[in-house]
């Protein structure tokens, strides 16, 4: 009955600083990837054109990145489309009209460099640059937890700020428990 | 190995990828490979096999400097874009050394030494590369940049030697028939059937020197983006005369009224080059879902010629639309070129059945609903072209994917698809009609259990206009070929346990939450287990 026995095991061994990157933006200039995320809370996520579920998260991260800008946080996008594809990147951003920055990795060195192996991809990053989570792959409702994760980091900026009337925030705030700067997340 | 036709065994495929950062800004990866053997490539547990790749690089104010495996990308790819494929078990990297010099904030220049030994398949459906070109390359080039506008040129030098054993495995590629004078398979493989005895008998090695000039182009005219590339080819036929050729690319991009609207255009014509290091843009929309992954356009990189229109737009309640249209053709001795920017040529395009054409058209709506809990993508695809004298397809799609998200963030998906595909190859009809539907079960994150059920009827029937017999009772008759699998994935912390069991065919796979392509797998386990510490 059975055929094949297959075994894939794919192990990456990884850097827990986020790594040096040079990259290009949509207009193809170079731009050092430390220098956008400028000592700031980030999410790097990395996708693909052909790529639908790294699509469905890029509209959470897109709303991420608006609702957590002023706590010092940003999202990155890294596109890794090669050159059979790489023209219909920008069309198709700019289309989208999101709200973080996107990069081109078009010879999938930096993923590489990261340790990644599958899209979508998504680095959580502290101000230290140090990478606290990673996360391969998104299901629908994965973005709640990741919306947790990045409360956790902000918490002690987001709890001092006497100004927040976010609902949706205030809930999230309730559960999480801060996370220790020099602490991965469980 | 599709549909019980190869051949059954086990498969044990492990890849390590080590990544070394040094202090003084150097860094090495290193990926090492022990299959015994993989699905897809070449048994690799050696001393010597191991190493599938590696290469350390370092960078300062004034350089890139990179040795080992290269991977370079120089414009959109039509002379220069190497690159690793693990899912189709290609590289083509060159081994050697690599420099960027930043002359000043404006000039680069740059220059790669190197060789490499490019292993590529006769057939797509070989497990084992069947072809091995040995390559050394020399290339330098310089690029300005200033705001929106970049130029780059390089020059790039190779040596190409092809042993007999590449000669045969490319000329087995393609046929010309000996009963009707039918051609079938590609163009290179048709070109040396006139050879084959020639090849066996002698076991001739070929030698040859290309060279490649290469310009491209990109900047803005107010909202508008352009970009051109240009690449003059001065190479060998394979086993015969010294020959010129070019690739043009072209591509344009604006927003009109909303629309974001992309134009490419490409023009190949390296005739009976055997393309290893020129991997330009395909200029077709790359297959999102499973069916219609199973028609994707193979483009031919030497001879090829036609243009794509993509057009974007998000309207305001978040309705998604992406529509897209495609058009290629080939050259064909001693048929006429057709001016594609000529409308008339449209009307029927089984009229330019000669210069085996390729058309598609895509649109696709998407969105969530208002309260963010339902989500579906609905799009309408088809698919028409010319293999050879001898092969034609024609695909009407209608993907479909629903998700719907629970309370407290888990979740179901369903990817559901419909194809009616209608084939003639040689002197047999086939008229198929494929359902594909593959639940998805995500809970929290923590594990899921996807169902993947791939339903196909058919009929063959014999071409009523071969002249030939065929007695076999199945012809004429509905049959079925239906393959069913599940998946099960559990996630913890930074790895990730997949449990498969079951047949599937070939192409673009969705489970837990990313989509691969995948090779054919037939009745059996699968267990993946990918980490990262």
């Amino acid at each position: 009955m059975i055929k094949f026995l297959f075994i894939l095991l794919s192990i990456n061994l990884f850097s827990e600083s986020l790594p040096d990157g040079l990259l290009k933006d949509l207009d193809k200039k170079k731009i050092d990837l430390k220098e956008v995320i400028d000592g700031d809370y980030a999410v790097i996520n990395f996708w693909f054109l052909a790529c639908e579920p790294c699509k469905k998260e890029m509209k959470y991260l897109s709303q991420f990145n608006s609702k957590y800008s002023k706590y010092g946080f940003k999202v990155v996008s890294i596109n890794t489309d090669n050159a059979r594809t790489l023209n219909k990147v920008k069309p198709f951003v700019k289309s989208q009209d999101y709200s973080f920055p996107v990069l081109l990795d078009s010879k999938s060195l930096y993923f590489r460099k990261i340790g990644a192996k599958l899209c979508p991809y998504v680095l959580v990053v502290n101000n230290d640059g140090e990478i606290v989570n990673r996360h391969s792959g998104y299901n629908p409702g994965d973005e709640i937890k990741l919306e947790h994760e990045i409360v956790s980091l902000l918490y002690s900026k987001i709890s001092l700020d006497t100004t927040l009337t976010d609902s949706s925030i205030i809930k999230i705030l309730d559960k999480v428990i801060p996370v220790p700067i020099d602490k991965k997340i469980d | 190995m599709a549909n019980g036709k190869g051949n059954s065994g086990n498969f044990f495929e492990n890849i390590f990828d080590v990544n070394t950062f040094f202090d003084n800004d150097l860094y090495l990866f290193t990926q090492f490979e022990y299959s015994v053997p993989p699905l897809l490539g070449s048994t690799s547990n050696g001393i010597d096999e191991i190493l599938n790749m590696i290469y350390a690089q370092y960078s300062n104010d004034n350089y890139d400097l990179t040795i080992g495996n290269l991977y370079l990308l120089q414009g959109m790819g039509l002379s220069l874009h190497t690159f690793q494929n693990q899912n189709i078990d290609y590289d083509n990297s060159i081994n050697g050394i690599d420099i960027n010099y930043h002359l000043n904030d404006r000039f680069d220049i740059f220059s790669s030494i190197g060789y490499s030994n490019v292993k590529s398949r006769s057939n797509p459906v070989e497990s084992e590369p069947s072809i091995s070109i040995k390559n050394n390359v020399g290339i330098f080039g310089t690029r300005f940049f200033h705001d929106n506008f970049e130029l780059h040129y390089l020059t790039m030098a190779y040596n190409q030697l092809y042993d007999s054993s590449d000669l045969l495995s490319i000329d087995n590629s393609g046929s010309i028939s000996e009963i009707d004078g039918v051609t079938s398979g590609t163009e290179i493989g048709i070109y040396l059937d006139e050879f084959t005895e020639y090849i066996i008998s002698e076991n001739p090695d070929y030698e040859m020197n290309n060279l490649e000039h290469n310009i491209g182009l990109s900047f803005m005219i107010g909202p508008v983006d352009f970009y051109l590339e240009k690449s003059l080819v001065y190479y060998n036929k394979l086993l015969s005369e010294r020959t010129d050729g070019y690739k043009n690319y072209m591509s344009i991009y604006a927003n009109l009224l909303g629309f974001d609207v992309l134009y490419e255009y490409k023009d190949y014509s390296t005739t009976l080059l055997y393309n290893v290091f020129s991997n330009p843009p395909i200029v077709f929309k790359e297959a999102s879902s499973a069916l219609i992954g199973r028609n994707l356009h193979t483009v031919d990189f030497s001879n090829e010629y036609g243009h794509q229109i993509d057009i974007n737009r998000i309207f305001h309640n978040d309705l998604t639309l992406l529509i897209s249209y495609a058009f290629a053709l080939h050259y064909r001795e001693g048929y006429e070129d057709k001016n594609i920017f000529n409308f008339n040529i449209y009307d029927d395009v089984s009229l330019l059945n000669d210069l085996f054409p390729y058309e598609q058209y895509f649109i696709e709506f998407s969105n969530w609903s208002k309260n963010g809990k339902f989500y579906y993508r609905i799009g309408n695809d088809y698919y028409y072209e010319v293999i050879s004298e001898k092969e034609k397809i024609e695909a009407k799609t209608i993907p479909m994917q629903y998700a719907y998200k629970f309370k407290g963030g888990n979740s179901l998906t369903i990817y559901a698809e419909l194809q009616d595909k209608y084939v003639e190859k040689l002197d047999y009809l086939y008229d198929h009609d494929f359902i594909y539907l593959s639940p998805s079960y995500n809970h929290f994150g923590k594990w899921s259990l996807t169902f993947f059920s791939d339903i196909e009827t058919y009929i063959t029937t014999l071409d009523p206009s071969s002249d030939i017999e065929d007695n076999n009772p199945d012809l004429g008759k509905p049959l079925d070929n239906n393959t069913y699998a599940i998946d099960f994935t559990v996630n913890i912390d930074n790895s990730q346990l997949s449990l498969f069991f079951g047949s599937q065919k070939g192409g673009l796979v969705c489970a837990n939450g990313s989509c691969v392509l995948q090779p054919d797998f037939e009745d059996g386990l699968k267990v993946t287990f990918r980490t990262s510490f």
